[in-house]
């Protein structure tokens, strides 16, 4: 009887410690403005390779709303660390030179190739290693708490901005927590704008291999339980169809991985993924 | 997450439920006797011989119609015809049913890595990290017009893994970005997962070259990757043209 009694009491003590210990946790969930982004390449034991492939008979690849070129950069300084709010931030502003030069002086990002602009790779250039620090410190980067918060990433982002004598805006493309408002996307990439969104996790997709012998393609994706800040830039669906029937759509947003290898990839919607918020960034004369 | 965090309140509010009603306290009492008493304990061993029993039959009964059903099933598989059912969408003609791709297994010897096993540092001095770390691998040396290179290392114990190199190329026809990484063990990494399954190859001189390419807004993006002298090498190249590309690049790789 005592020791049932025991048990009983040590059950409801460890179910105080445990709720106190976890209501932390579930509050600054709650709260996105909070929430420090932080991971320039996943965190130890936060990711898995989640890699599969699709069979099908034909599928079609919707690109209407695919940005192909933009800046897309990685930190290559040693002493800063969770600095991917700082990396979305200068592959925004990269972007953006080509069409407002004034935002990193003396610098072009990019050149005519053929027929288009084309931005040149990451290879370290000394202006864009210095906008990386600037943002780094304008967004108060492990200043608080590893990381930045939103509100300090794009507080730091419009104080470069304006402070380069331009607008700059946000205007929300957030619908829930795994998809954004595709027809704002859509808007954005049509002003040839690009946006910035937060997760508090999030997916990454490298890249496809369609084989059109073997009729199959291989997606190479990962999923990390990691808050993360990238650039986001456009949208494309892929629609798989077998004996006749579209089984399969897969919607697929553009984004800068902000990772160590600068990789131009996607974020698969509807899938492994918390989106806290995503905005188009305006700038403007 | 709302039942995990409803669960909590009710433990809680537990203690004082117990040390205010007394009612309860019985009931709970009674609960626990039934569930963890002697007369459970027994009708427990009882429930689990006989889950025991019917999962030792399961497994019998399995283990000799399945083989069985699988043999005879084999043959008349492979003598379905194609399915004729007509498609909505076009098809240039009815295919057999592709075979599922496995998933690329790494090497029986070498170790899978994610990045985030990995940190990175700048390598200005790509002779010297060679031989420092014992390596012989190729990379640009020449015709770029800018390149920068860099380092990952396992960070567990801080050795070696890979080697990568960005740089941009100009010619009469406009710009390449070419981004080269270097792995120089059986290991495999989570960066180049997406050089697995490429299919389409071709040969530069003696190098058998994997690769795919893929077009957006007049620029191709190919992928491509191929061994030497015990490297593995995964080549990226972004730009307007593809004819000959791999075999520049490549050429000018080991020149």
């Amino acid at each position: 009887m005592v020791l049932q009694k025991k048990r009983l009491v040590s059950l409801a003590l460890a179910g105080v410690l445990a709720a106190s210990l976890l209501t932390p946790c579930f509050a600054s969930r709650t709260s996105a403005s909070a929430m420090a982004y932080s991971s320039e390449g996943p965190a130890a034991g936060s990711s898995e390779l989640v890699s599969y492939t699709i069979e099908y008979d034909s599928y079609i690849q919707n690109n209407d709303h695919r940005r192909v070129h933009v800046a897309s950069y990685n930190n290559k300084n040693p002493d800063h660390t969770n600095s991917c709010t700082a990396v979305a931030g200068t592959n925004i502003i990269g972007t953006y030179d080509k069409d407002y030069p004034n935002l990193i002086p003396n610098f072009e990002p990019g050149a005519i190739n053929g027929s288009v602009y084309m931005y040149y790779p990451n290879v370290g250039f000394p202006a864009v290693t210095g906008l990386m620090d600037t943002l780094y410190d304008l967004m108060q980067v492990n200043q608080v708490a590893p990381g930045a918060t939103e509100q300090q990433c794009l507080n730091g982002l419009s104080q470069y901005v304006t402070g380069k004598g331009y607008d700059i805006s946000y205007s929300s493309v957030y619908e829930n927590s795994t998809t954004v408002d595709l027809d704002k996307i859509e808007d954005m990439v049509a002003a040839g704008k690009v946006g910035i969104i937060f997760c508090s996790k999030f997916n990454y997709v490298y890249g496809f291999v369609f084989n059109d012998d073997a009729k199959t393609v291989r997606v190479s994706k990962a999923n990390y339980n990691s808050a993360h800040a990238m650039m986001i830039y456009g949208y494309i669906v892929i629609d798989y169809y077998k004996d006749g029937q579209k089984f399969l759509s897969e919607t697929y947003l553009q984004a800068t991985s902000g990772f160590s290898t600068a990789d131009k990839g996607y974020i698969k919607l509807n899938d492994y993924l918390t989106i806290e918020s995503a905005y188009v960034v305006n700038i403007s004369e | 997450m709302r039942k995990e965090k409803d669960i909590f309140e009710l433990i809680k509010q537990y203690p004082e439920q117990t040390e205010t009603n007394d009612a309860a306290l019985q009931e709970a009492k009674s609960l626990a006797r039934k569930r963890y008493g002697r007369q459970a304990q027994l009708r427990r061993r009882r429930w689990l011989m006989r889950f025991a029993s019917v999962a030792v039959s399961c497994v019998l009964v399995f283990a000799i119609v399945l083989p069985i059903s699988l043999l005879f099933s084999h043959n008349q598989m492979t003598e379905l015809p194609n399915d004729p059912s007509g498609s909505v969408e076009p098809q240039p003609e009815p295919q057999p049913e592709p075979e599922p791709e496995p998933e690329p297994e790494p090497p029986s010897d070498g170790i899978f890595f994610l990045t985030e096993d990995l940190t990175v540092s700048p390598v200005s001095d790509t002779e010297r990290l060679q031989a420092e770390n014992g390596l012989s691998f190729a990379y640009f040396t020449e015709g770029a017009l800018q390149t920068s290179a860099e380092a990952y290392y396992v960070s567990e114990d801080r050795s070696y893994a890979y080697f990568m190199q960005y740089s941009f190329f100009i010619d009469e026809f406009g710009f390449d970005t070419v981004n080269l990484g270097v792995v120089s063990s059986n290991n495999t990494f989570e960066a180049f997962d997406a050089y697995a399954g490429l299919t389409e190859e071709l040969w530069v001189d003696d190098v058998h070259v994997l690769y795919s390419v893929s077009y957006a807004d007049s620029m191709a993006q190919i992928r491509c990757t191929f061994q030497e002298n015990g490297n593995h090498y995964f080549l990226e190249i972004r730009g307007a043209g593809t004819e000959g590309v791999i075999e520049k690049y490549v050429t000018l790789l080991f020149s």
